[in-house]
């Protein structure tokens, strides 16, 4: 059987930064009241495997260095429309990565992802940027609301396709 | 060499902002010090006003990576001064969340932080391409360690489980059984495989050393991590409610962190110095690894205190296995964290050893459970004058060693990484008078 992961990253007390993190439990919570949701091409089954990672960049690390074909999703300012979904290869999302958040002892998202770089992990990866609103960055309140909602997980099982 | 000027801005590969000074001129050496750079973050005046309920959620954000340190220190400061009791199943897997976040920084540090000077290169990124397999195992590791703190936390970072008088969920007999056997099948075997690439990282090391004062806790029933008194190289045991007496802070121009002195004009926290207070108290792996490795007290060079990361890392490992193969023989038993039954005025002393060195918070409550004084004293506090003390002998023993200013300027970069420092954490002051 193939196997994908897909990781949520992110910050539930920053607003929209919440969002890679709120689309991880909306899939969950799709897969967990639809049995045949995982089934995602009627010849082959695909293992889905959920990991909402906060601010860990090294969880990130460790599954695609694992060799797990990885999905990032992750909130993303693009200067798009608000809920706009863009799909990046690792090449891709790198350099554009701002490598000013989520530090802890000096690496961030973007210096992990440019180790598995390294590593030759490139092909295994997809990242998923969901456009946010940028004015909302504080508190609990976020911009995930129903139709976005759909929209973002509609495009993680399309990834997932393609990925697997 | 009679003339030298050494500017480091901002050292990378450590935790928060510090420059490295060495100003030597006709022969002397007039400046040699690590400026700390960062603003205070005056998380004690923060807490003033706050229920008894709330410093550990409010404290354990001084730091991302020690969060369970100042968590469970503040947690045992908060019961210290309230006088909750705690069960002795609290305890136990307060432990294993502690030496679970022990090995999460260790980790982070020998082989994210510290690996790259030992082997030639600017960061952890070329060694993606030249030790794959040392960098998959890293990764590894440092995922069992973040899921051991999620399993019994609740959380890799900033863990919400652990509360004043225990814990708010427990976790279940399955999770504990899967750490154990990823400890037994996978920690283990990859900790063997550390142990085999730092024997042949040793010439790497610079063979410095320096008379210091060690301080860690020190009990007789275990390593110190938990519990105990502190214990000084120099001083013997010190119970830790006097810990002022030992800590001695005082205030330097180029650094917003306080420094600290006991019997000398510095003394030195963290895995080297556990290790020479509680070398008898190793487990037996972690001791053969010791031995092999040369570590036998007291060890004098601080850029050993890498080398002695891996031997605790070994050390807390074995030691997990022991308390999760109790907790198999007793079982989870089901608890709520105990409450006070009535509020009174107090103060109280938490003191742990975390992964940089041994903490300490103080609070005083008052009858209502609110906060009325906190002190926060942090090892890498405690390690800063220890730092600058190393750097004024290092410097000559560098120059008589004939380096080069490129080598000087690399070792004095790794003398400040080998202590590991969080320098965020570091930066607070005390006597904040806020007039209202």
């Amino acid at each position: 059987m193939k196997r994908v992961s897909i990781i949520g990253v992110g910050n539930y007390n920053s607003g929209d930064d919440s969002i890679g993190l709120l689309a991880i439990e909306a899939l969950q919570e799709k897969i967990a009241t639809n049995r045949d949701s995982h089934t995602l091409k009627k010849e082959e089954e695909i293992s889905i495997r959920l990991y909402i990672a906060n601010q860990d960049p090294f969880l990130v690390g460790s599954i695609i260095a694992g060799g797990e074909k990885a999905i990032i999703v992750d909130a993303a300012d693009m200067n798009a429309p608000i809920g706009t979904i863009k799909s990046f290869s690792l090449e891709e999302a790198i350099p554009k990565l701002s490598h000013k958040s989520t530090s802890t002892h000096g690496f961030d998202l973007g210096e992990i992802l440019n180790l598995v770089k390294s590593m030759g992990y490139s092909a295994n990866v997809r990242i998923l940027g969901i456009q946010i609103d940028k004015n909302n960055l504080q508190g609990p309140k976020n911009s995930f609301q129903n139709e976005l909602k759909e929209k973002v997980i509609s495009k993680i099982l399309e990834e997932v396709e393609q990925i697997a | 060499m009679n003339n030298l000027s050494i500017k480091v801005p901002y050292v990378t590969r450590v935790e928060g902002h510090g420059n490295i000074v060495v100003d030597l001129r006709d022969g002397k050496l007039v400046k040699s010090v690590l400026e700390i750079v960062e603003p205070p973050r005056y998380f004690e005046a923060m807490m003033k006003g706050y229920l008894y309920t709330d410093a550990a959620v409010i404290s354990s954000r001084i730091c991302g990576i020690c969060s369970v340190g100042h968590q469970m220190t503040s947690v045992k400061a908060t019961e210290a001064a309230l006088k909750i009791p705690v069960t002795d199943q609290t305890v136990l897997l307060r432990k294993l969340l502690v030496y679970g976040a022990t090995m999460q920084s260790h980790i982070l540090h020998i082989f994210f932080l510290a690996a790259p000077d030992f082997l030639d290169a600017p960061s952890i990124i070329p060694l993606a391409k030249t030790h794959p397999d040392v960098i998959k195992m890293a990764l590894r590791m440092k995922r069992l360690s973040n899921d051991i703190c999620d399993l019994i936390g609740g959380r890799t970072i900033h863990p919400n489980r652990v509360v004043p008088g225990g814990f708010t969920k427990l976790p279940s007999i399955e999770d504990i059984k899967w750490i154990k056997d990823k400890l037994e099948n996978q920690m283990m075997p990859d900790l063997n495989s550390s142990f085999e690439l730092f024997k042949t990282l040793a010439p790497k090391i610079p063979n410095f050393e320096r008379e210091t004062e060690y301080i860690g806790l020190r009990t007789d029933e275990e390593y110190g991590f938990y519990n105990g008194d502190i214990s000084s190289t120099d001083a013997g045991l010190i119970p830790v409610t006097k810990y002022r007496e030992v800590t001695n802070e005082f205030v330097v121009p180029h650094s917003t962190a306080k420094h600290t002195k006991h019997k000398r004009s510095s003394y030195a926290v963290g895995a080297l110095a556990r290790l020479n207070n509680n070398y008898d108290k190793l487990n037996p792996e972690a001791k053969k690894i010791a031995d092999a490795l040369g570590m036998k007290p007291i060890v004098k060079n601080p850029f050993l205190n890498t080398v002695a990361q891996l031997i605790e890392t070994v050390h807390v490992t074995e030691e997990s296995l022991k308390l999760i193969d109790q907790i198999l023989t007793t079982g989870i038993k089901p608890e709520e964290p105990i409450v006070p039954e009535k509020l009174t005025e107090g103060t109280g002393v938490g003191c742990t050893e975390v992964p940089r060195g041994i903490l300490f918070h103080e609070y005083t409550f008052d009858n209502r459970g609110q906060m009325v004084k906190a002190n926060c004293i942090i090892p890498t506090n405690q390690n800063t004058q220890n730092i600058d003390d190393d750097m004024k002998e290092l410097v000559p023993w560098m120059i008589a060693q004939g380096y080069s200013k490129e080598k000087m300027t690399l070792t004095l970069e790794m003398l400040v990484r080998a202590y590991d420092p969080c320098i965020s954490c570091s930066v607070h002051f005390l006597d904040v008078e806020f007039i209202e």
